[in-house]
């Protein structure tokens, strides 16, 4: 039996993996078996013939994930059985596969709670199903379950910068600087007639200029991005210029001239990492990327002219060309004229 | 040598002549074209006949290979295709950017493909009309079943109506049902009033539903407005109630002013933010700006600062400013 886990219903977590384990043997020397008078499970001795006719049909998913504090609880949940006549299950909890300490007979509900689970622990969960006359259907497949350990802090950047999440951003980013490395993660897209990524910025009033080194970028995306940003606004489909590179160190001119306009993408060379630097400067009306070696020789990618506001902003951005993976950055040499 | 020329230009000039009168279909007084407005849902099923082959097309009853001569055709053809790339939607741009102005209310209501690429097609399509029609823009999006594309088309239109004729905009939007999508819109609106007319849009955002988003609209609009009349945006700022959102307000408008002042910039961090983090990005923010005409003056203020720390922070920020002006620290 294939247990498929499914996205939890209050959204704050997503299990992506399907687990299937290998088939588990028919007989075991000690396996766990209904009381149905007591309505509690017990250990029994002599092995159980399986019930034939219940080992398909039982899909086993984690429905809903609360968070309280470090604690969490899960629901565990299954369809359940109509071709034959079922009188309840049983749920099977362990910390290896396919040794259970744990046993619930939850009658004929179909979903349980599980609570007390401990922060990185791993889980292994089966569900049996049993009959009137307590005769119990081999294990379904098994469900295994690690309980994730918490995002850390994300540390507040040094004063003036500040991060936003632009747009709706999948998988969480995070932002560290240390030591004038600007270690940034997101998910997340730079493109089309709206943006959704992490942004480290600042405020720009009027003139000024960004420029920084890519030390790295880790993104198994083909349409990430690293490097540095003008924005109008904190919005998803604000006007935008950005001089960066793609996960294959191109380098990328990218702008978009009206709010809830297209992007609008050039490459210009490949860079070679660590020694890639870009520049963005806001002169008036015109904004103009640059691209360097070095950090002291630059040369002009491109310029356009745009109408922002006066106030806007202007910081490191960056995406790895989907809502599911992270690219990772690192920069460094990062300066700022406001 | 002349006839031979007059001769060889008789099939452009016939090519002409036919592309002209292939286009001159009548447009309706709300920009529709006529015959593609039978089309759209609601409208009679029973004028087919007058369909032009484009709106099979992009209602996806026929295949592209047929119409492989059309901007349409090729926009379908885009759409279709498997790759997801900068590259393809930039084809999809000029695509959209190529249709004749009189195709786009039709092409925009035929268009029956869904995904990602399609959505991005159809804000371009109804962003295009409504900069030249943007009441038959706006009341072809109303028309929009799908929630989150009736909102991104609204969102398109008000973008483009606000920067045509911003009161007209404005009171089409005031027609609207309450609710998210006039929000959203609303915010847009707000948005790009703020470029040209910043006390106007604060008056628009203020009646917005408490949100993030609307925050962060209104912390952007009094940043302008601080560039124009700082002691106006300051003296409205200080009359908000919530303190989190008066302190982010108040470090925007400083931030804004600094250029121009200073030490009122200063001040306003000093005095009217409240002690913590907002208030050191404040204090750096201004110290930047202040630095960039009174280095001294800024670099004294920033000694003052009370954490080693938020003075550490400062220096190192006012660094790349001082290396643009010349100046050691």
């Amino acid at each position: 039996m294939a247990l498929v886990v499914r996205a939890n219903q209050n959204g704050s977590h997503r299990i992506n993996k399907q687990v299937e384990s290998a088939r588990v043997p028919l007989l075991r020397q000690r396996r766990y078996f209904c009381c149905l008078q007591h309505h509690k499970c017990e250990v029994g001795e002599k092995p159980i013939k399986p019930f034939e006719s219940k080992k398909s049909g039982i899909v086993l998913i984690v429905s809903s994930l609360l968070v309280f504090g470090q604690a969490k609880a899960l629901t565990l949940a299954w369809d359940g059985v109509t071709n034959v006549p079922v009188a309840g299950y049983c749920v099977y909890r362990g910390t290896s596969t396919r040794a259970y300490a744990t046993t619930n007979n939850v009658g004929s509900a179909t979903q349980m709670s599980v609570a007390g689970l401990i922060v990185g622990a791993t889980y292994f969960f089966a569900v049996t199903s049993y009959n009137s006359t307590g005769q119990q259907s081999d294990y379904s497949s098994e469900l295994s379950y690690t309980v994730p350990s918490p995002p850390p802090p994300t540390p507040v950047p040094p004063a003036p910068w500040q991060t936003a999440s632009i747009g709706n951003l999948g998988a969480n980013g995070s932002v560290a600087v240390s030591n004038g490395v600007y270690s940034v993660t997101s998910a997340g897209n730079i493109s089309g007639t709206a943006d959704n990524f992490n942004f480290l910025y600042q405020a720009l009033s009027g003139d000024g200029e960004i420029k920084a080194k890519i030390m790295s970028i880790q993104s198994p995306g083909t349409a990430a991005r690293t490097g540095v940003m003008i924005r109008e606004a904190l919005t998803s489909n604000s006007k935008n210029v950005f001089m960066g590179i793609s996960s294959a160190s191109a380098y990328r001119w990218q702008r978009r001239i009206s709010t809830g306009g297209n992007t609008s993408s050039a490459t210009s060379g490949i860079g070679i990492l660590p020694n890639i630097w870009v520049r963005l400067v806001r002169t008036g009306n015109s904004l103009t990327g640059y691209k360097s070696a070095n950090g002291s020789n630059w040369t002009q990618v491109s310029s356009r002219t745009i109408s922002m506001a006066t106030n806007i902003y202007i910081g490191l951005a960056m995406a790895s060309g989907s809502s599911s993976n992270l690219n990772f950055s690192t920069f460094s040499g990062v300066s700022v004229v406001p | 040598m002349k006839k031979v020329l007059v001769l060889s230009l008789i099939p452009l000039a016939v090519s002409v002549a036919f592309f002209v009168w292939s286009r001159s279909e009548p447009l309706d007084s709300v920009g529709h074209n006529t015959k593609s407005s039978d089309l759209y849902p609601g409208s009679n099923p029973g004028k087919s006949d007058a369909l032009r082959p484009s709106a099979q097309l992009l209602s996806g009853e026929l295949p592209a290979a047929e119409y492989g001569g059309s901007f349409a055709a090729e926009l379908l053809r885009e759409i279709r295709s498997v790759a997801e790339s900068d590259e393809k939607n930039e084809a999809i741009e000029h695509l959209v950017d190529s249709l004749p102005a009189s195709d786009i209310p039709f092409t925009f209501q035929c268009l029956a493909e869904s995904g990602p690429a399609a959505d991005q097609a159809r804000q371009l399509l109804i962003r295009r009309w409504a900069e030249s029609a943007p009441e038959a823009a706006a009341a072809d999006a109303l028309r929009i079943a799908d929630a989150s594309s009736q909102r991104a088309a609204i969102e398109q239109v008000v973008i483009a109506w606000a920067n045509i004729d911003l009161p007209a905009a404005k009171q089409w939007l005031t027609d609207l049902p309450p609710g998210e999508t006039r929000d959203a819109a609303a915010r847009d609106l707000a948005y790009e009033s703020a470029r040209i007319d910043p006390l106007s849009a604060i008056g628009s955002a203020v009646s917005l539903l408490a949100s993030e988003e609307r925050d962060n609209l209104l912390c952007h609009i009094s940043a302008q407005w601080a560039s124009i009349e700082p002691r106006a945006a300051m003296n409205w700022a200080m009359q908000v109630s919530d303190e989190a959102l008066r302190d982010r307000l108040l470090t925007s408008i400083a931030t804004a002013a600094a250029k121009q002042d200073g030490v009122g910039a200063a001040t306003m961090v000093a005095v009217a933010i409240s002690p913590g983090a907002e208030q050191d990005r404040a204090a750096v923010a201004v110290a930047q700006r202040w630095a960039q005409s009174s280095p001294e003056a800024a670099a004294a203020w920033i000694q003052q600062f009370p954490t080693a720390s938020l003075r550490s922070e400062a220096k190192q920020s006012l660094t790349d400013v001082f290396a643009a002006e010349g100046t050691e620290l």
